[in-house]
């Protein structure tokens, strides 16, 4: 049971998000998930941009290093994803092979 | 990666308190083991993960129970990485760009000659004026024309001066506006501040029909009210406010509004005896005169911290047994808490709500009109988005410093406007004197919102309403 339970409107809402909250993929301390609220606008809020465009950017780009893994280490990574608008579900684990 | 408290308001209740949460405006409850876990991770300056899991383990949490405490509040944010410390969520606004609530000044001038009346008793600084019922109609048309596409209700409040002195336009602007509003499938809600004393049967009746909220404004007791609000001939007002509006108090559409000087401080006579009256609400707001004999000092605030607490008892008292007590002041702030309202801006104007003056100019809101640097529009040319967005974006929360690390900046988000340009020559420089007891009035509220938790949870949801008058007590 949790020992932290939400008592007004908007501590629900955040409560429920994080429920639904997609999932990205995380290693070790240097990839984080991703942001809460950025990608999934879980409070509504209009979505900056889809969290898929984000990551592509920060992986063409390096705008945002910690978002992808590192490719020294995973340099398959993102094989199962051909087309990230289309494939971004793949994209939650980090390949065995790395 | 190092994790941190996240900026919180703890209350002390038992097993655990509760947690309000500055960034987000969420309230959490904590049972013991993780309010004693936040105490720690508090007094050690945060940890890594692991170290974190740790503290939890000393506090009594077997190692799976540690981890997913750990785990949950990272996930709502009560802990984050140093750098994300404080970054706010705000509430979105209303999709769109259009203007929704039009507040119609009808009326430039008053019958009355109250002391610490901002708008230079109703004139704005101009001479007298008021709108033919043709302006009011075109500017119903404006509102209804630059409605955009999302908008399913609008609202319009009439103002002054005195707005019943040009009552013709109040009506044909109503009714002007009812029927557009039938005929694009709207909702159209009406609000009229007037001070009641040139209430007829006839326009209690079209207020009612019209079901507007009308707001009359008195400050006190007959004697104290009559010589903060005397007539322009220096005759008493109360007794005819009174009087005149008996018809609208049956009909439970009248609340008061009371402006609060250093000579009426005393809030729980002048609450008690309105709702005595048979108001439905009665509200208290410190005057922002200019005037050092009317504006409150900061003793004052104190004194009335302390006549809101007793108000605030009394109404927690009635909540516990299921019944309303129509302060205001304490309505809203449940509100808000309830909702965990979050906002950059203090309120809708520029945003959603402008006001329209008898010169064909819009304002910001009602009390800029007069000001040339404030108004961001007129009917002919619509509203000027350079100059409106340009306003908003100074005023915006997001781009002051002052306001840092205050933790009701975000319920608050900045004061008035138009106090801050009145007392500072500019909206966007907090007026600092409204702050300590701005912060004690919000903490009040939270222990008032837990406390009907604890009493009476269901009576909660009243409030959630948001059109939501008591009925007389």
């Amino acid at each position: 049971m949790s020992g932290i339970k939400p008592i007004n409107a908007k501590a629900l809402k955040l409560s429920e998000a994080v429920d639904r909250d997609v999932r990205g993929y995380s290693f070790s301390d240097c990839c984080s998930s991703f942001a809460p609220g950025w990608e999934v606008g879980y409070t509504d809020n209009p979505d900056p941009c889809p969290w898929k465009h984000d990551l592509s950017l920060c992986w063409v780009t390096c705008y945002w290093m910690g978002q992808v893994p590192d490719e020294n280490v995973y340099p398959n990574w993102m094989d199962t994803c051909g087309n990230v608008n289309t494939d971004w579900r793949n994209l939650c684990t980090i390949p065995d092979n790395g | 990666m190092r994790y941190v408290i996240d900026e919180l308001v703890r209350l002390a209740r038992d097993p655990g308190g509760l947690v309000f949460h500055v960034p987000t405006s969420a309230l959490f409850e904590l049972d013991a083991p993780t309010a004693r876990l936040l105490d720690t991770v508090e007094a050690a300056g945060g940890g890594s993960q692991e170290e974190l899991a740790e503290l939890a383990r000393s506090q009594g949490l077997e190692a799976g129970a540690a981890r997913r405490t750990i785990d949950e509040l990272l996930k709502l944010r009560l802990l984050v990485t140093a750098g994300a410390r404080g970054a706010p969520l705000h509430d979105p606004t209303p999709p769109g760009e259009g203007i929704r609530n039009l507040t119609l000044h009808v009326a430039h001038g008053c019958n009355l000659a109250c002391r610490y009346c901002y708008a230079d008793h109703g004139l704005y600084g101009g001479a007298g004026a008021r709108m033919e019922p043709a302006e009011a109609i075109a500017w119903v048309d404006w509102l209804f024309d630059q409605a955009d596409g999302d908008a399913r209700d609008l609202g319009i409040s009439f103002f002054g001066g005195e707005p019943l002195l040009a009552f013709d336009a109040v009506k044909a602007a109503a009714c002007h506006a009812r029927g557009r509003a039938e005929r694009a499938g709207l909702d159209v809600r009406f609000g009229i501040t007037t001070n009641g004393t040139l209430v007829t049967p006839e326009i209690a009746d079209f207020l009612l029909d019209i079901g507007a909220v009308v707001t009359v404004s008195l400050d006190a007791a007959r004697p104290l009210n009559d010589r903060l609000r005397p007539t322009a001939g220096g005759l008493g007002s109360y007794d005819r406010a009174i009087e005149r509006v008996r018809p609208l108090l049956a009909g439970g559409r009248a609340v008061a509004r009371a402006t609060v000087t250093r000579l009426n401080l005393d809030v729980v006579q002048t609450v008690e005896t309105l709702l005595g009256e048979g108001f439905a609400e009665v509200g208290c707001s410190p005057v922002d005169a200019g005037d050092p004999e009317l504006d409150l000092r900061a003793e004052d605030y104190a004194t009335l911290l302390d006549g809101f607490g007793v108000l605030v008892r009394r109404f927690l008292d009635r909540a516990a047994e299921g019944r309303p007590y129509g302060f205001s002041n304490i309505v809203s702030i449940v509100k808000a808490i309830h909702a965990g309202h979050n906002k950059p801006y203090p309120c809708g104007a520029g945003i959603k709500m402008v006001a329209a003056a008898p010169d064909g100019s819009l304002s910001l809101c009602h009390r800029f009109v007069g000001k040339p640097d404030f108004v961001v529009g007129t009917r002919e040319r619509g509203l000027d988005e350079p100059k409106r967005s340009s306003l908003l974006q100074a005023v915006s929360l997001e781009q002051r410093t002052d306001c840092d690390g205050c933790w009701a900046r975000y319920i608050c988000s900045g004061g008035c406007h138009h106090v801050n340009w009145l007392f500072g020559g500019d909206p966007s420089v907090t007026y600092k004197t409204h702050c300590d007891w701005l912060r004690a009035w919000y903490h009040t509220g939270l222990e008032a919102y837990a406390e009907i938790l604890r009493t009476n949870p269901s009576f909660i949801q009243r409030f959630v309403d948001p059109g939501w008058v008591c009925p007389s007590s």
